[in-house]
């Protein structure tokens, strides 16, 4: 199936429009469409404090944190040349979220500004533990993504014993880890924002030369590209993503995973234009996700992170029953 | 040696892998617009010698140089680019692109950033898709396409680079015999039209009736150098690949071609 990027691009913008104004518009008071868009304009509208001080940061968030995961997705499985692989499938994503549970243990009243750092540590290291572990499977993709399945199965066990051991504020803890975007504010943006704002153009930078590694190794070096620097420049684009992602609102899962797959299928190869779209299909699915947590049973508000579950999880099984090269 | 007449110099050349080194102190010339071939038993060392030519390997000491002005080890990856191709022995094709889309990624090394192809890339391509013999396959999907028909499009993306030298590792491999003798043919022309060829090849009766130079390699070592008339002989058979075979005139093209010596279990069976 292959559709002009126009069109894709056209209807992916779209439907965030939509999902935007449907994501303020919905919640314990209802606003209309049209209503959204005075408030936003004006500042004498009823709902103008609702609007900008609650559900507009949210929805940014939402999406930012969409998009950093999605092209940290895309990254992974173009660099590591792996179908299977993104950062929460890896475990990059829950070394973050340990990372920055254990500051919060040791040191709960560490300021807000921390966490961007200490997420980004634990993404790191997650990574180049997972690297060094599964140095000899580079070649065999399910095997790679089995060891960083174990590792962040690892990394979850030992968040539910810091958790356990020491039932802090166990409920903001939680909200936080399954990847919910409830209760952030603008003071979340500035953990997200800056990031995307200069990776996502970095990314696109090296598009091209992403390009030429879907060649192979070997094509690739011998028409100029210089593959291990490539490589090694995208993995630390990547996990950098995600981090920021993860600080801002814990690990929510498959959009990583989800988002590259829909996009090539619809764009093919190229990743100058994959990478915008895939941004897009990312915040789409977490502003959707976050929308659906929030009006599905109100007033209970559910993570957003349990959605995206329910529709990557399956997605996720799928890949690997299709997977036939062991 | 004349070196305008030396397309690739490799002086004092070791390389290795991480502990074992295949090749020490290797000295080589190969010849401006002619075809060499690289032969010698499994794990002689020509694939890797291919490999560090084409920086896929760097060596731990030695130079090479391509012409008299390019350093291999030294010079920008782009600049090497525009002076030598290389067809690897497995090439990776990503899935759901045209031929042409595939092709144009030999321009890369004339490309920015982006990867934008000016009016002069797409004439290279079609260029390159046309003596090739691809050019009615331009707008085909390459999964679509038979193993035949995808080497010649990898052809057509390293003509595409517009490189005075081609490297090819075993690019007939994976071919029918008949699709084997269309791509060598295939490289005669381009030899003509004034490449220089450098090809590493399996099968010895191909290579003394195409290749001008044979390259004899073991253990890391050049064993011998020169035409398939003057190196291709029963001894170096029995030394290099402890083969017994008797080498006769190829009746077709008049080039040297081994015959392998009858066992006697196979005499006894016929009788």
């Amino acid at each position: 199936m292959r559709v002009r990027p126009a069109f894709v691009f056209i209807s992916l913008i779209v439907l965030l429009l939509c999902f935007s104004v449907w994501h303020i518009g919905a919640g314990a008071i209802d606003i209309a469409p049209l209503d959204v868009f005075k408030a936003l304009h004006s500042s004498d509208s009823e709902h103008n404090f609702i609007v900008n001080n609650f559900r507009l940061p949210r929805l940014l968030i939402s999406g930012l944190v969409g998009a950093a995961l999605a092209i940290s997705g895309l990254l992974i499985q173009g660099v590591i040349r792996n179908p299977l692989a993104s950062p929460d499938v890896l475990g990059v994503t829950s070394g973050a979220s340990l990372a920055v549970i254990t500051l919060a243990v040791f040191w709960p009243n560490a300021p807000i500004s921390y966490i961007p750092p200490a997420a980004l540590l634990g993404g790191f290291g997650a990574t180049a533990l997972l690297l060094f572990l599964a140095r000899h499977l580079l070649q065999r993709p399910a095997a790679f993504a089995l060891v960083g399945i174990a590792l962040a199965a690892t990394f979850g066990a030992a968040i539910d014993y810091l958790l356990t051991v020491n039932p802090l504020e166990i409920n903001t803890a939680m909200l936080w880890l399954t990847g919910s975007v409830w209760g952030r504010n603008w003071n979340h943006l500035p953990l997200i924002a800056p990031w995307l704002a200069v990776l996502m153009p970095l990314a696109m930078l090296l598009a091209y030369r992403l390009d030429l590694l879907a060649l192979g190794d070997d094509t690739a070096t011998s028409l100029g590209t210089g593959v291990k620097k490539l490589r090694l420049l995208c993995i630390v684009v990547a996990i950098s993503l995600a981090s920021a992602a993860v600080s801002v609102c814990g690990s929510i899962g498959f959009v990583g995973l989800v988002s590259p797959h829909l996009v090539r299928s619809l764009l093919g190869h190229r990743h100058l234009l994959l990478i915008p779209a895939t941004a897009l299909t990312g915040a789409i699915l977490v502003i959707s996700a976050d929308l659906f947590a929030r009006i599905l049973m109100p007033p209970i508000e559910l993570p957003a992170g349990i959605l995206t579950a329910f529709i990557g999880a399956p997605y996720f099984i799928f890949l690997l029953c299709r997977y036939k090269n062991w | 040696m004349n070196i305008e007449q030396t397309a690739i110099s490799i002086d004092t050349l070791d390389v290795g892998y991480a502990t074992k080194t295949i090749i020490s102190n290797l000295n080589l010339s190969i010849k401006k617009g002619k075809i060499t071939a690289l032969i010698g038993p499994n794990g002689c060392g020509k694939s890797t010698l291919l490999k560090s030519i084409s920086r896929l390997l760097k060596p731990s000491a030695g130079s090479i140089h391509l012409g008299a002005d390019i350093d291999v080890l030294t010079c920008p990856s782009k600049e090497i680019a525009r002076a030598l191709a290389l067809l690897p022995q497995m090439t990776q094709s990503p899935e759901g692109i045209t031929v042409k889309t595939l092709v144009a990624f030999g321009r890369a090394p004339y490309l920015n950033q982006f990867g934008m192809l000016k009016e002069e890339d797409h004439r290279q391509i079609e260029l390159a898709m046309c003596r090739a013999g691809v050019s009615e396959l331009a707008n085909d999907y390459i999964d679509q396409l038979s193993g035949g028909q995808l080497q010649r499009v990898w052809i057509a993306l390293i003509l595409a680079q517009d490189t005075d030298i081609l490297l090819l590792d075993e690019p007939t491999t994976y071919l029918d015999i008949c699709h084997q003798y269309e791509l060598l043919n295939l490289l005669v022309e381009l030899n003509l039209a004034g490449k220089t060829i450098v090809i590493v090849m399996h099968d010895l009766n191909q290579a003394c009736r195409y290749a001008d130079e044979l390259v004899i390699m073991q253990k890391g070592e050049i064993i011998d150098i020169g035409t398939p008339h003057n190196v291709f002989t029963e001894k170096m058979l029995r030394d290099v690949f402890n083969f017994e075979a008797i080498v006769i005139n190829d009746p077709e093209a008049s080039t040297p071609m081994s015959v392998a010596r009858a066992q006697k279990v196979v005499k006894s069976r016929a009788a």
